[in-house]
């Protein structure tokens, strides 16, 4: 069993020995472990950023014949660090097992303690993104593996005198001609390097030199258990919140609760700080760039109480709508003309389409500001010193964060060491993308000391950079068979924040936001009417208008842009009185036939008997009803059906079950595709009945799990995952696709069980019990 | 002020300085270095932190390290040394409790932020009701907050736990 040591009986002969597995990540860091790991290998600016089409950038053979794959990938909680291994192992001939992470920490029995990417050692293969890992730096791991396994073969060939076309490989043993070498011993022999250069540097399934997707024995062949969760269950993994560094300070923050509106006084501006209001409490003291305010000190209670008792008086700008008039403000703003509009797509004619058909139908739809909110609060470690820094963090973008880190300290980008450890999940660029990172390394940059920054509740709820709200207004034109002749959407949002909250608040001034987009992917463009007459408006809200940080959350855009489109499918479809299903399938491109499918395939899973929806309304307080969708985010595609029940007195809605089928193409580990599925399908619930970011006219008032809730134990549905396999196409990301369509899907069963649409999400009793009452929607 | 304090974690007596109204969690992690235990809000609504005190659990986000004195804290470190201790079998003690065996078997966690919370909860429950049924299950759990969406396979690996546990880890 694992050894509980106290601090002081810790000793290095103890780790040595492999026993202090609970401390060691915390107590040396990572980077000394990471060493040991790979005892020839010493990361240093001078293996900062590789070159990106070397073999020997990706992968690395150790002398125990063990290769450790460095992308600058990382996990966060999707497990795609297994898919990256097991395609690296398929195409290098080895065992998953000999297969190590990033610079990763395992144990003397190779289990994982710590997931590891280290900025000095790993090449950039980009940000990390859950619908794009495997989609896209899959094909680089794939092209380095494939290519490194040709290299190796042509040393064999040399060192045993056998041709390549005689070898083969097991395990990483090269034999042939009745003899055999490791890969590692051809590594040792070639100067430590695989050499080679990868041309192409991406490589699809079974593509070029990469092996034929018929002879795979793992990636299509195996359902691996994830290598982290044994550390997790156990309480040995190091999560970036266990990191500790000798003379290491603790910091919190000190910001209002709840930030106020972007780029003005009463973002975060403190008119007046109280020092003497901490003095009772010992060895904690204020620092301060600008606006940016910390408190920090040895012991980490006494910090907290520093960071709740300091008193600041803050500057206020009153200028929010508040969450209840957020929708009619975006009205007002856009009838005042302050929402500048772009068309992003306009096909054939709309207008003279919809003068011709049979029926127009048009409808509104609201979607509330989300937060990212993770169950851990944001957290980072920084030890910046006059010429370098080592900072770790989870952020998903480590190459991004070395350049911008490197910017905000003033240091060159090879000086900055960013070490990436998990955190808690957090679906998206909150925080912890660059702000808890940067806000260590300043105070760590103040106070001349290692910095360990760890949010509370109500800056993690309060300070996040939320997924926009969204008002969409959908019309349709139907001629009389049930096909869509003509089709527009008008989206109106806020365009995402660029410049993290703490750059902000040390004084550097951001460029001016983007447009915001509509989310086309999501707006039907498999039917077949976005080839006739067709039109996307994008409408974006003006940044000075009082709007807060906003960013990326999972599946961006993709909830707020079904709950109003696939919704209003389903309008079309009771309006063409044909099941949901069959309208469709009826108005789905012929080439996009993969949609059909995926949707059938999760009707297939479940008891769903097609009908017109609400057609077949129960009797009694509590109801059931039945509801499809069909969505994504990417290049994947993702199909649910739900089934609910609904309280008609009390309006709350429960989730039953949840079915969904989804088409990745060739699904690399589909045992994990489908976990994934699964916690999609039951955040989509969460969403969609639950979160809504609350604010007044000065900040945001969702602050814990009371003023922010989420879905809790008792109401979790039920769920079914159907992953389609198909090897004969490329894979495409599993992170984020049913999330997208369950939105719809839920809120057109909670229309088939009560025969009212409901217009604006989340869900919630008192909106269930106003539209049952008649009230309409005021947007 | 600091003060001198004895508690005991997993069997295991500590001294420890801490002030008393120093929450548990704090203690756990940077004194004890415990990693189970996490912070997830400082105000008992999540569950991250939970530990069992005398086999119950409590939140030790909020539990002030002076209420603990003289009694036993068990952590998600300590789950397989309860169960050897449950069976009898203290020599050939487990390298894992059932509940976080069920927890790998069924490869509940995403991130694993909350499961902390989750396993000690679970635990709680099968201590007293060994054969829960799912709504009892349900109930227990409700104070415990996932945001990776993993609550059916917690369901169905507390189920798997039970089931080997009542044949004694067979």
């Amino acid at each position: 069993m694992t050894g509980f040591l106290h601090e002081k009986e810790f000793s290095r002969k103890s780790f040595l020995k492999g026993t202090g597995g609970v401390v060691v990540g915390a107590s040396l860091a990572s980077a000394g472990l990471a060493a040991k790991a790979n005892a020839a290998f010493v990361p240093s600016p001078s293996t900062y950023n590789p070159p990106t089409n070397a073999v020997d950038s990706f992968l690395y053979v150790n002398p125990d014949n063990t290769i450790n794959l460095l992308t600058s990938q990382v996990e966060i909680g999707n497990g795609t660090p297994t898919g990256f291994l097991m395609i690296a192992a398929e195409e290098l001939d080895v065992d998953f097992g000999q297969m190590r992470y990033g610079s990763s920490v395992y144990d003397k029995d190779g289990a994982l303690i710590a997931t590891i990417t280290d900025g000095w050692r790993a090449v950039n293969t980009g940000g990390h993104g859950g619908s794009q890992a495997i989609q896209s730096v899959g094909q680089q791991v794939r092209a380095a593996a494939a290519t490194a396994k040709q290299q190796l073969l042509s040393l064999a060939s040399k060192q045993l005198g056998v041709p390549v076309s005689s070898l083969s490989v097991s395990k990483g043993v090269v034999s042939g001609g009745g003899k055999s070498v490791t890969y590692a011993d051809l590594v040792a022999a070639n100067g430590g390097k695989i050499g080679g250069t990868m041309s192409p540097t991406s490589l699809q399934p079974g593509a070029g030199i990469s092996k034929p997707v018929a002879n795979y024995a793992i990636v299509t062949k195996v359902r691996l258990p994830r290598e982290d969760i044994p550390a997790k269950v156990s309480g040995r993994y190091t999560y970036v919140h266990n990191i500790r560094l000798p003379g290491m300070l603790h910091a919190r923050w000190v910001r209002p609760r709840g930030q106020g509106p972007w780029l003005t006084d009463g973002f975060a501006t403190p008119l007046s700080v109280d020092e003497r209001s901490i003095a009772h409490i010992p060895n904690v003291r204020v620092v301060r760039r600008n606006n940016f305010l910390a408190v920090v000190g040895p012991k980490e209670y006494d910090v907290i109480q520093a960071a709740e008792q300091l008193k600041v008086k803050w500057a206020d700008t009153p200028i929010m709508p508040g969450h209840d008039n957020v929708w009619s403000y975006y009205r007002a703003m856009d009838a005042k003309g302050l929402t500048p509009a772009r068309i992003t797509a306009n096909t054939g004619d709309v207008e003279k389409a919809f003068a011709g058909a049979a029926k127009v139908v048009s409808a509104s739809f609201a979607y509330a500001f989300q937060g990212h909110t993770p169950i851990g609060p944001a957290c980072a470690v920084a030890d910046v010193r006059a010429d370098r820094a080592t900072v770790y963090c989870n952020t998903q973008n480590v190459p991004n964060l070395t350049t911008e880190m490197a910017q905000v300290l003033g240091l060159p980008a090879n000086m900055v060491r960013i070490i990436w450890h998990e955190g808690s999940s957090t679906f998206g660029n909150g925080y912890h993308a660059f702000d808890i990172a940067e806000s260590a390394a300043l105070i760590s940059q103040l106070v001349k000391a290692p910095v360990r920054l760890q949010l509370m509740r109500w800056d993690e709820q309060g300070w996040t950079r939320y997924g926009q709200g969204y008002l969409t207004d959908m019309k349709a034109g139907l001629d009389s068979k049930g096909n869509m002749v003509a089709y527009q959407a008008t989206q109106i949002n806020q365009p995402s924040t660029s410049l993290a909250a703490a750059r902000v608040l040390i004084g550097e001034v951001p460029g001016t936001p983007g447009a915001a987009g509509t989310n086309g992917e999501n707006l039907g463009p498999f039917y077949k009417v976005s080839a006739t007459n067709y039109r996307t408006i994008a409408k974006t809200v003006t940044q000075q208008l009082g709007m807060f940080q906003q960013g990326t959350l999972r599946a961006p855009s993709g909830p707020q842009t079904v709950f109003a489109s696939e919704q209003f499918i389903d309008m079309l479809a009771k309006e063409a009185n044909m099941d949901p299903f069959t309208f469709r399938a009826q108005n789905m491109k012929d080439e996009e036939w993969r949609w059909t499918a995926v949707l059938k395939a999760a009707i297939d899973a479940s008891p769903y008997k097609p009908h017109v929806p609400a057609s077949q309304l129960g009797t009694g307080d509590v109801v059931e009803g039945w509801g499809l969708a069909i969505g994504t985010h990417g290049a994947s595609r993702a199909g649910t059906v739900a089934h609910v029940e609904v309280n008609k007195k009390t309006g709350k809605v429960r989730v039953i079950h949840l079915y969904a089928g989804q088409d990745s193409g060739l699904a690399v580990n589909p045992g994990l595709i489908e976990n994934q599925m699964s916690g999609n399908l039951v955040q989509a619930t969460s969403k969609v009945l639950h979160e809504e970011l609350r604010f007044d006219k000065k900040r945001v008032t969702s602050t814990d799990w009371i003023s922010y809730p989420i879905l809790r134990f008792k109401d979790a549905p039920a769920v079914t995952t159907v992953v389609v396999q198909r090897t004969d196409q490329n894979p495409t990301g599993s992170g984020e696709p049913p999330l997208v369509p369950a939105i719809a899907a839920i809120a057109n069963a909670v229309y088939d069980a009560i025969g009212v649409r409901i217009f604006q999400a989340p869900i919630t009793p008192a909106r269930v019990r106003g539209a049952l009452a008649g009230d309409k929607p005021g947007f | 002020m600091a003060s001198k304090l004895k508690i005991k974690v997993n069997g295991l007596v500590h001294s420890v300085t801490a002030s008393l109204d120093t929450p548990l969690l704090y203690v756990l992690h940077n004194e004890l270095h415990l990693h189970g235990p996490r912070f997830g809000c400082g105000l008992a609504q999540c569950g991250a932190c939970s530990v069992l005190l005398d086999g119950k659990e409590i939140r030790s986000c909020v539990t002030p390290v002076a209420a603990v004195s003289g009694k036993a804290i068990t952590t998600l470190e300590g789950l397989p040394a309860l169960w050897a201790k449950e069976r009898g079998a203290a020599a050939s003690s487990p390298a894992l409790h059932p509940l976080q065996q069920a927890w790998i078997d069924v490869q509940v966690p995403h991130c694993g932020y909350c499961q902390n919370g989750m396993m000690i909860q679970a635990a709680d429950l099968l201590s007293t009701t060994k054969n829960p049924t799912e709504d009892q299950i349900r109930t227990a759990m409700n104070g415990h907050l996932c945001r990776c969406g993993t609550y059916p396979r917690i369901l169905t690996a507390i189920k798997q736990a039970a089931a080997v546990m009542a044949k004694g880890g067979k």
